[in-house]
């Protein structure tokens, strides 16, 4: 589904955040990726979903190399993707209900039931009495919500979820993650980047640890920032 | 329901569109239906004077005009139109009246009766030609010197070849003008656009990451373009009908162009008036289009 193999990535040429990274989300699988703050976690996510591209090596999505990939088919492959942005994202022009509709809207075969499906899915999330409002007049927990429902909206083969759960509450956490799991048994491919040492915990699932830009993987649940004593292939 | 993709919160480069558009389209509009009704003048007079000479006949010997074409008798008149009709290449003669050679005159003189009667007016004849054929007057001249008149012959068409020839030169000025504001137009939107596309740079990064075609983008932003040109140029277009109409109002006669003009051409007129926006519109979708093509192949 995921393949790294060599990437490396800077925002700056000289200064490299992620070095010779090489590892593999093989389908159906669920993977934390945890890491300091600043550790490059966002930067890495970036890439998978193609708003950043590596500085060297190569990427896999999907079994295509992504630095191939022409305009059209990177859109493709993004509707097969569900993202839920460190900072949520969601467009203050449009009501929540919008916000939710969008991924459906923009792909003509689905634009027929885009609003209710994202109806039924807002209420799901417990967001049924804020369908008409705009993000910026909701908490944060509530923008988080809009924006984890918007992510999973369209079933995604790949769900990438940046600190998803940073501003909601333990119930509603465990809601969420609930449907992560959820969509992991029926086949999607999770990666969930968190701090969270508590859910690293509570979900058994492998763990990615980034650090000083390189990765090692933990197995075991029990998160303790301790170096794998080598590298994925 | 349907779904706004842009935000529509009153939009700086939207505004610059139109009103960029409405200039542009309102100095179009007056541009070429100025040269549109000075075409129609100037072919309106050719029509009336094309084919025709106007002669003009002085006594000879110093005698005073004036008295001279008094004791013209009518015997004399029909004596030299006689002779002018019986010319080959004169179809047709027609001996002025005085208050006819009067009304000729006024142009020059202004309707000032008292001036127009101080001085001798000469006797004119309005010949109209035959089709095709040359006129050789040295016969004629010649006949006419013989009785004691000097002929002057007054071509108009030499004068209308000149006035046709600067009326091509101002059309050539105008579509060179209307071509040079198709440039600013495109160039106006090109850069509009890219400002519009910077100030959504968000929402379009986030269109794209869940999985909206360039083509959906691109749609979304050439709709709105255009429809903002459209607003503008349609609001320039009224404003141009509606100064034609006053500078029309103004002149004494009322509509002035519009005594003489066929149907067909007014029709034809109106018909490029509302044209005009759209040719603009036009240019700023095709513009739109591909700028924001060029943009977004840069983007995500
Ligand atoms: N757009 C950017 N331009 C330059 N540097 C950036 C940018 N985004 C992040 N960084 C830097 O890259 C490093 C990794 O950031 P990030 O991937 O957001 O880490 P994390 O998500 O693990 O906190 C940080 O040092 C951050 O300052
Ligand atoms: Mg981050």
């Amino acid at each position: 589904m995921v393949r790294f193999e060599n990437v490396s990535f800077g925002y700056v040429a000289e200064h490299a955040i992620l070095r010779e990274l090489s590892f593999e989300l093989s389908v159906g699988t669920f993977h934390f990726l945890t890491g300091a703050s600043g550790a490059g976690k966002s930067s890495l996510l970036k890439m998978i979903y193609m708003a950043l591209v590596p500085s060297t090596g190569r990427l896999t999505l999907f079994n295509r190399y992504v630095h191939e990939l022409k305009r059209h088919e990177k859109t493709s492959l993004r509707r097969r993707i569900g993202v839920v942005f460190q900072d949520f994202r969601l467009l203050s022009h449009l009501t929540v209900w919008e916000n939710v509709a969008l991924p459906l809207w923009v792909d003509p075969s689905q634009r027929g039931h885009a609003f209710e499906h994202a109806q039924e899915a807002l209420q799901w999330a417990d967001m049924g009495d804020y369908l008409e409002r705009y993000p910026q007049t909701l908490s944060g927990g509530q923008q988080q919500r809009v924006a984890i429902v918007r992510a999973i909206i369209n079933k995604p083969d790949l769900l990438i979820a940046d600190e998803p759960t940073g501003n909601v509450d333990d119930k509603s956490t465990q809601r969420f993650f609930h449907l992560f799991e959820e969509l992991h048994k029926q086949g999607t491919t999770v990666i969930v980047a968190t701090h969270d040492s508590k859910l690293l915990q509570r979900y058994q699932h492998r763990i990615l640890c980034l650090h000083d830009g390189t990765l090692t993987e933990q197995s075991q649940a029990l998160f303790t920032p301790a170096p794998l004593d080598e590298p994925l292939p | 329901m349907t779904l706004a993709a842009l935000p529509h919160s009153s939009d700086a480069p939207l505004l610059f569109i139109q009103w960029a558009v409405g200039g542009i389209v309102y100095a179009a509009s007056v541009m070429f239906v100025g040269v549109f009704i000075a075409s129609h003048i100037v072919s309106h007079w050719q029509n009336q004077l094309e084919g025709h000479v106007t002669m003009q006949l002085i006594t000879k010997q110093g005698a005073k005009q004036e008295q001279q074409k008094k004791d013209a008798t009518e015997q004399d008149k029909q004596r030299i139109l006689q002779l002018v009709r019986g010319t080959p290449a004169i179809a047709q003669a027609v001996w002025l009246e005085e208050e006819e050679v009067i009304r000729l005159l006024q142009p020059w003189l202004g309707s000032n009766i008292d001036i127009v009667q101080g001085i001798s007016l000469p006797a004119v004849i309005d010949v109209t030609l035959k089709a095709q054929h040359a006129l050789d007057p040295q016969p004629l001249r010649q006949t006419l010197s013989d009785w004691g008149y000097t002929l002057l012959i007054e071509e108009h068409n030499r004068w209308f070849s000149d006035n046709f020839a600067f009326l091509g030169r101002l059309k050539l000025f105008v579509a060179t003008m209307m071509l040079l504001l198709t440039a600013v137009a495109a160039l106006v939107v090109f850069f509009m656009v890219r400002v519009g596309v910077a100030l959504h740079r968000e929402t379009i990064d986030i269109l794209c990451l869940v999985g909206a075609r360039d083509a959906y983008i691109r749609k979304t932003l050439t709709r709105r373009f255009s429809f903002a040109a459209f607003r503008g140029g349609a609001f320039a277009s009224i404003l141009a009908a509606l100064t034609l109409v006053g500078l029309g109002a103004l002149h004494e006669h009322g509509l002035f162009w519009f005594q003489h003009a066929p149907t067909t051409e007014k029709q034809l007129l109106w018909g490029m008036m509302l044209i005009i926006p759209f040719i603009f519109v036009g240019v700023v979708a095709l513009v739109t289009t591909l700028t924001t093509q060029r943009v977004l192949t840069r983007m995500l």
